[in-house]
């Protein structure tokens, strides 16, 4: 990726006014979202005025707010708080960024869409995928089949990848038109699901198939994904602000046994039958496992909880065929105003690998782009990539308020790999980049997800 | 070979992060083969000491370390491993250490760390780094040589045992340790493995880890082995700690880690642990040198066209 060599352009900076809302934006105009525009034709007269942040730290424009926050990593009281806030988890990433984040506020709705690591650990600790093995556990485990039984040592199992369906955090405007103070309080998830739902159908987005061409070419694990919005887990919880926030990940919809939810996430190996794991070793309790599971089951949103009128319903992210404007992005007429570059967590997998989440911001005089990443490389076991890009452009009326949202997932086994014609040295894959682009050069092998997503935001009064 | 006055100007010339010739490295690993093969696998240390964990490369954060130590030989210093990879300056890192340990030898002593391994440094950064500076590998074989005949583990004063990574099912004495062929590449497996590899955790007894290799052990098992070896605590690295270093199982076992702003980001302290001649501890924590003393390697983000 080459640097920009430009400088932004001068211009006036004018503050937006706190306080003051814009009207609610007249229909967006679709068509010329999704047909590319030549990026030199009208830039200056497009390019909204902005302000950057004097701290460098986050820049206001075109109805957008974005704030990049990047802190070290967090110390040994705060990973013992995010430990316990997980569910009780053993482990965390030991480079937790905990304390780093990027926010991007839609000022007329007020909804932000933020990117925060321990968010992303929550969705790891829901999507829960089973224990990789690294290459040379067999090896290992063979030659010490006995002493393992002997020491009657607990087996850990939970996923130790931190692989994470994460894309981002939801979070709304504080109260809204008609509800009252804090009448967010408490509600349960199912509601906010319901609601989330009754969003939907309001909008009158499609629910079913508008994402179904592009879901084909991601294979077998985009089939199961049929009730469109339904696919979503959103974890919602009501914040101490009285606003709601969703934890948006790409779980599917899946139902989980119960057999499932019953696995315990420490057995102890001993034939002998050694002692009950003790209260650290279990993950993630299998309560909390087993209502997770009914919460990501198909129809359970339906299945429960009243329906709760007094709270704006949140917006919702829908499938959808508008991709972003590519050329836009591609051109190097635009400057960059503001980039950001924010680790969310890592962790060397013990001298195994590596796992990192991440997330990029660039915004430019007429849009703004979004890159989360995680990324996994298991050493000669398995490479995983999960790309999250949301892209808005500000430069037409009303524009502001559609996001896209594109999904990609890329995962090969070495197995996989070595199939695809990709190498399988740990080396190939120095960072993020190296695997991306090893992934996309081997398309569509080792492609598990595509999908497209909007979600459109109005002004104050959402819903209602 | 290499007299002193050879080691002295190579010495001061590594101080300066200046890499020393091909040939200059070969006469220096020899001489240090015949330093380390006179080591035990546990090795016996004598206080006072400053006790050093992880360095990873970071040679300008070595430098502050040193500032904040006070110098060798002045200060007598035991570095527990990971001197190497993660960090632009693995080779300048270790052959000082390496320098230091031949004109040195009983002022600094130097223990394994999982990280001085063929296998790993192929992957995580020294391998290529040689291969970057010198044009071959040679360095890099010459220094893997010496690897394998760095010592396991060490006793201060019969009081503090020191390894990289932890405790291994099949040691349960020091002579177990003892009797170990440590010349070899790490294997996967065996007391060797454990001793550079197992970590802490806060569980009962011994766990496997989810990865399906590696151990960890809990407060019991380093209660028991503490009691049966007549040692009042463990001291290892091997795994960052945002505070420099962490205390466990009640005062049992410390985590001392001594790259500050890991990897050049992570943006934690590092700590060294001063044992005086009563063996009473004290922590000196650091942070990274700072950007003008590092010359060219400081990194900002520029903006980046990304798609």
């Amino acid at each position: 990726m080459q640097q920009p060599q430009q400088q932004p352009q001068p211009q006036q900076p004018q503050p937006l006014q706190p306080g003051t809302a814009p009207a609610p934006p007249p229909p967006l105009p679709m068509q010329a979202l999704a047909r590319p525009s030549p990026a030199s034709a009208g830039a200056q007269a497009a390019a909204a005025p902005y302000t950057l942040h004097e701290d460098g730290g986050g820049i206001e424009i075109g109805g957008w707010h974005v704030r990049a926050t990047r802190a070290p990593i967090i110390g040994d009281a705060a990973v013992e708080g995010a430990l316990s806030a997980l569910g009780g988890v053993l482990t965390v990433p030991e480079i937790l960024f905990g304390d780093s984040r990027l926010e991007l506020r839609h000022a007329a709705s007020g909804v932000t869409l933020a990117f925060d690591a321990l968010d992303a650990l929550r969705a790891w600790r829901q999507e829960d995928l089973p224990p990789l093995k690294v290459s040379v556990a067999q090896q290992w485990q063979a030659a010490r089949r006995e002493e393992i039984e002997r020491q009657a040592a607990l087996v850990l199992e939970y996923d130790w990848t931190y692989t994470t369906p994460y894309q981002g955090t939801l979070e709304g405007a504080a109260g809204g038109a008609g509800g009252s103070d804090g009448g967010c309080d408490g509600v349960a998830p199912s509601q906010q699901q319901q609601h989330q739902q009754q969003q939907q159908q309001k909008q009158g987005q499609p629910l079913q198939g508008a994402a179904s061409d592009d879901a084909c070419a991601a294979g077998t694990q985009g089939s199961s994904n049929s009730g469109g919005a339904a696919a979503h887990v959103a974890t919602a919880s009501a914040d101490n602000s009285g606003g709601w926030r969703q934890i948006c990940t790409s779980l599917q919809a899946q139902p989980q046994s119960p057999m499932a939810a019953a696995r315990a996430h420490a057995v102890a190996a001993s034939a002998a039958g050694p002692a009950a794991p003790p209260p650290g070793a279990t993950a993630l309790p299998p309560t909390a496992r087993a209502a997770a599971a009914i919460s990501a089951a198909p129809g359970a949103m339906q299945a429960r909880g009243p329906a709760f009128s007094s709270a704006p319903a949140p917006p919702a992210w829908v499938p959808t065929q508008h991709q972003a404007d590519r050329a836009l992005l591609l051109s190097r007429d635009e400057p960059i105003l503001f980039f950001a570059d924010v680790p969310l967590y890592e962790s060397e997998l013990d001298d195994n690998g590596v796992s990192a989440l991440g997330v990029k911001v660039r915004v430019m005089p007429r849009c703004w782009l979004v890159l989360l990443r995680f990324w996994l490389r298991v050493d000669g076991a398995l490479v995983r990539l999960r790309e999250t890009r949301l892209f808005c452009r500000f430069d037409q009326p009303g524009s502001e308020g559609l996001v896209l949202r594109e999904t990609k997932h890329f995962e090969g086994t070495a197995a996989q790999l070595r199939a695809a014609g990709a190498p399988v040295a740990p080396t190939a894959y120095s960072d993020g980049d190296a695997a991306a682009a090893m992934f996309s050069a081997v398309a569509p092998a080792c492609l598990t997800r595509y999908e497209l997503h909007e979600l459109l935001l109005h002004g104050q009064g959402l819903g209602h | 070979m290499a007299g002193n006055s050879e080691l002295d100007r190579w010495i001061e010339q590594l101080k300066r992060c200046e890499p020393l010739r091909e040939h200059e490295v070969k006469v220096l690993c020899q001489k240090a083969l015949e330093v380390l093969v006179e080591e035990s696998n546990v090795q016996r240390v004598d206080a006072p000491v400053t006790v050093c964990g992880d360095i990873h490369g970071q040679f300008y954060d070595l430098m502050e370390l040193f500032q904040v130590g006070g110098d060798c030989p002045a200060t007598n210093y035991l570095f527990m491993g990971d001197f190497v990879d993660r960090g632009f300056y693995s080779v300048e890192t270790f052959l000082l250490l390496l320098a230091l340990k031949v004109r040195y030898p009983d002022r600094i002593t130097l223990i394994r760390g999982n990280h001085e391994s063929r296998q790993i440094t192929q992957v995580y950064g020294f391998y290529d780094e040689c291969l970057r500076k010198y044009g071959s590998v040679n360095v890099w074989r010459y220094c893997t040589d010496v690897f394998d005949y760095l010592s396991l583990s060490a006793v201060i004063d019969g009081e503090i045992f020191c390894v990289h990574g932890g405790l291994s099912p099949t040691v349960t004495s020091l002579d177990q340790i003892r009797a170990i062929d440590r010349k070899q590449e790490v294997p996967h497996d065996g007391a060797m493995c454990d001793l550079l590899w197992s970590d802490p955790e806060d569980i009962e007894g011994w766990g496997l880890s989810p990865r399906g290799a590696g151990y960890l052990f809990g407060g019991d098992v380093a209660s028991q082995f503490n009691q049966a070896n007549k040692v009042s605590l463990i001291a290892r690295a091997h795994q960052l700690v945002m505070d420099g270093y962490k205390w466990m199982f009640h005062d049992q076992l410390v985590t001392v880690w001594s790259a500050p702003n890991y990897c050049y980001r992570c943006g934690n302290i590092a700590a060294i642990l001063e044992l005086d001649e009563h063996l009473n501890k004290n922590f000196k924590v650091f942070e990274a040198a700072p950007q003008e003393a590092r010359g060219a390697q400081s990194k900002r983000a520029t903006p980046e066209y990304f798609l």
